[in-house]
């Protein structure tokens, strides 16, 4: 095997290991969490906390560019329960 | 140093968010209508004495008696009952200060609820160009509240806004007796602080006059639309084939500088050809935007709400559906998020429930790609794009199947009673050239940030699929056939083989469920996979009009008409109405149909062809 083939590989791993995250964070939040949180136990270190839904959305489709993770609920109850999209403080 | 917290509240449409973009610094969208906003936003600020402001944008409210899901949200938080947000300490009633006869009754409304406010006197410009005149120092008096006037287009149009901020927070007004007459109230308000020439512009009664004809106003909306899909095929050729251009030049390069292998497989097979063939649909989508933002920004929108409202009305829908589904002409979730405005939960289930079949942006690189391969670029009567003009009958497919699902659904359900249409028309607008650029940059910084995130992670792993394992040593067919995806594709085939979809094509289906505009990316990777030649592999276009026959094209953009194949749609419907047992509705009919109205295009097309 040469040098080439390894770097290969090596590219190729990181490339599609980092894809399978992004698709596993996007569309199955929850199951990204507890496997960050298992790997996290076994490796002995301690998670960043997170925020909580960062935006109002929460649906994770992507298309308002907020970066928005799933999980808040609807507005059809008796009292809403979204959660708020949040911003950095404006830069002056 | 604490934080104050201030809400901004008031009508809708009365620049809420404009006031809230002006003092964060953010982007939020803005347009000419009611019920843009249907969620809380916080932002953060500081003023010039260094007090750092957070500021929550709320739903616009006609009341406090919340009659709808987006005025529930204003309602809670007004009246302190959330446990995450803390009651504001100021609250900030924003008016249009071209309509007080509307928005005056909602600020003595928030007044009773005895917290300190501030009363904004939005647009106050537009007021001022109509001969508008408001005695603000008599309405502070009248009203014992601070009276700002403020512009929030206008760099330093909150000026005087941020000052009050600086100061000590003004009294608690005093409520008034419960069984005050508010409207009698704002009568005698307006007769003692406000003098106006009319009550309407002359302008907008007289535009008002012919887009709201029962004819005419119709007649100019099909032509709006219309135009809208020719210019998305006849306007975005330069630069479509600028960008395809330097797609192929780096796909050649990469294919000629790096040796053979699985890492030259990735970059150009997976990313370049995968991401690059969406990208190239970036001008169509611009073009799209740019319409529908003018007409945004316009105020022509709630109009055409009411001129279809009769027809919407007939399907079992209402006038107020129009935006919500409109709004899903970007994309479905915003749509189905935009439902909270319609204040009848049936009318807002059925709106949910048909908003999918309005076609989003998505799909415009899946018809983009179908129509280019399939379609000649040949004008018809002399004036007419004939692309244009498929791509105009897909997006009235589209609405006809919305109203004719709504139509079911109206003659299923028992209760058959029909909601009256109560809008608000807006004044008419010169759309800013600022805002609309802005917004078109927003949208390609979305739809880029799209191809680089989530795209781009499913077709590099869509190439690892149709990739390995590697073929044995003695294959003698293609080696994606021996790859995961290809035997997963060739598996399917037998579901799909009745509507025309080849394997490929089943293969970018799975993909295609997480975002329509993957099966793109996905086609162009597993063909660049299976692809004997090297220069084949960027040219997705006229390698499937080579392969693929007319009534497999048809029958695929038919399926495009119909499936949900989004999940964030299916999530947020989830969300919204709380029930698993309504996705479960909504993809099994969309599915079915999109299979039924499949089955019946490509076996028509086989035998007429």
């Amino acid at each position: 095997m040469t040098a080439y083939v390894l770097f290969e590989i090596l590219v190729i791993t990181m490339i599609v290991g980092f894809s399978a995250n992004r698709v596993v964070r996007q569309y199955m939040p929850g199951t990204h969490r507890q496997a960050r949180r298992w790997i996290a136990s076994r490796l002995g270190l301690k998670l960043r906390d997170e925020p909580a839904a960062v935006t109002g959305c929460g649906s994770g489709c992507n298309s308002c560019a907020t970066g928005c993770s799933t999980g808040s609920t609807g507005a059809n109850s008796g009292t809403s329960t979204e959660q708020p999209l949040r911003f950095h403080p404006r830069k002056t | 140093m604490s934080t104050l917290n201030i809400a901004l509240v008031g009508n809708p449409n009365c620049g809420k968010t404009a006031l809230f973009n002006r003092l964060t610094g953010s982007r939020q969208k803005v347009a000419n209508y009611a019920g843009v906003t249907v969620e809380r936003k916080a932002g953060e600020f500081r003023t010039a004495s260094g007090k750092t402001v957070r500021l929550l944008d709320l739903p616009g409210a006609y009341s406090l008696a919340a009659a709808s899901p987006d005025e529930a949200i204003t309602r809670d938080i007004c009246l302190g009952r959330r446990s995450d947000e803390p009651r504001p300490d100021l609250l900030v009633c924003v008016t249009d200060a071209t309509n007080l006869r509307l928005h005056l009754r909602f600020v003595l409304e928030v007044r009773n609820l005895g917290v300190p406010m501030i009363l904004a006197l939005n647009m106050s410009d537009a007021a001022e160009r109509r001969g508008i005149h408001i005695d603000r120092e008599r309405l502070e008096a009248l009203l014992g509240i601070p009276v700002v006037e403020t512009v929030a287009v206008r760099t330093d149009g909150v000026s005087a806004l941020i000052e009050r901020f600086d100061r000590q927070l003004p009294p608690a007004p005093i409520a008034q007796p419960a069984d005050a007459d508010l409207h009698v109230e704002v009568r005698r308000l307006l007769s003692q602080t406000v003098s106006m020439p009319r009550a309407t512009a002359a302008i907008d009664d007289a535009i008002d006059r012919l887009v709201l004809h029962r004819v005419w106003g119709l007649a100019i909306l099909a032509a709006l639309m219309f135009l809208m899909f020719q210019a998305v095929f006849s306007w975005a050729t330069p630069l479509q084939d600028g960008l395809d251009t330097s797609v192929r030049f780096l796909g050649d390069l990469l294919r000629t500088q790096m040796p053979d292998g699985a890492l030259r497989s990735l970059l150009v097979d997976g990313i370049l050809v995968g991401a690059g063939s969406v990208i190239v649909f970036l001008p169509q989508i611009l073009i799209l935007f740019l319409f529908i933002l003018i007409l945004e920004e316009s105020g022509y929108l709630p109009r055409a709400a009411f001129l279809l409202d009769r027809l919407m009305v007939g399907a079992g829908l209402t006038g107020r559906s129009f935006i919500p589904l409109l709004s899903s002409f970007a994309c479905a979730v915003p749509g189905i998020m935009a439902t909270r405005t319609i204040q009848d939960p049936r009318d807002r289930l059925a709106t949910i429930l048909v908003a999918p079949l309005m076609t989003c942006s998505a799909r415009l690189p899946v018809y983009a790609l179908l129509i280019g391969a399939f379609i000649p670029k040949q004008t018809v009567l002399g004036l007419f794009n004939l692309q244009g003009l498929l791509l105009f009958a897909l997006y009235v497919a589209g609405i006809v199947a919305a109203l004719g699902v709504a139509y079911v659904m109206k003659r299923l359900r028992r209760d058959e009673t029909e909601h009256a249409l109560l809008l608000e028309l807006p004044s008419y607008r010169v759309p800013h050239v600022r805002d609309v650029l802005i917004g078109l940059w927003e949208r390609a910084r979305i739809f880029l940030q799209r191809v680089g995130t989530i795209i781009l992670s499913l077709t590099v792993l869509l190439w690892f699929l149709s990739t390995f394992p590697s073929p044995p040593a003695d294959a003698v067919g293609p080696a994606i056939d021996y790859s995961f995806a290809g035997r997963l594709g060739h598996a399917l085939e037998f579901i799909f083989s009745p509507i025309g979809f080849n394997w490929q094509i089943c293969i970018a289906l799975i993909p295609g469920l997480a975002a329509r505009e993957v099966a793109v990316s996905s086609l162009a990777t597993v063909y660049a996979i299976s692809a004997a030649a090297d220069n084949a592999a960027t040219e997705l276009t006229p390698l499937i009009a080579a392969q693929w026959s007319l009534p497999t094209a048809l029958s695929l953009l038919v399926w495009y008409v119909f499936a949900p194949q989004c999940v964030s749609t299916l999530a947020v419907i989830r969300r919204e109405t709380g029930s698993w047992r309504t996705v479960a509705i909504t993809a099994g009919y969309l599915f079915g149909l999109a299979y039924i109205g499949s089955l019946i295009t490509y076996q028509v097309a086989r035998a007429l062809s």
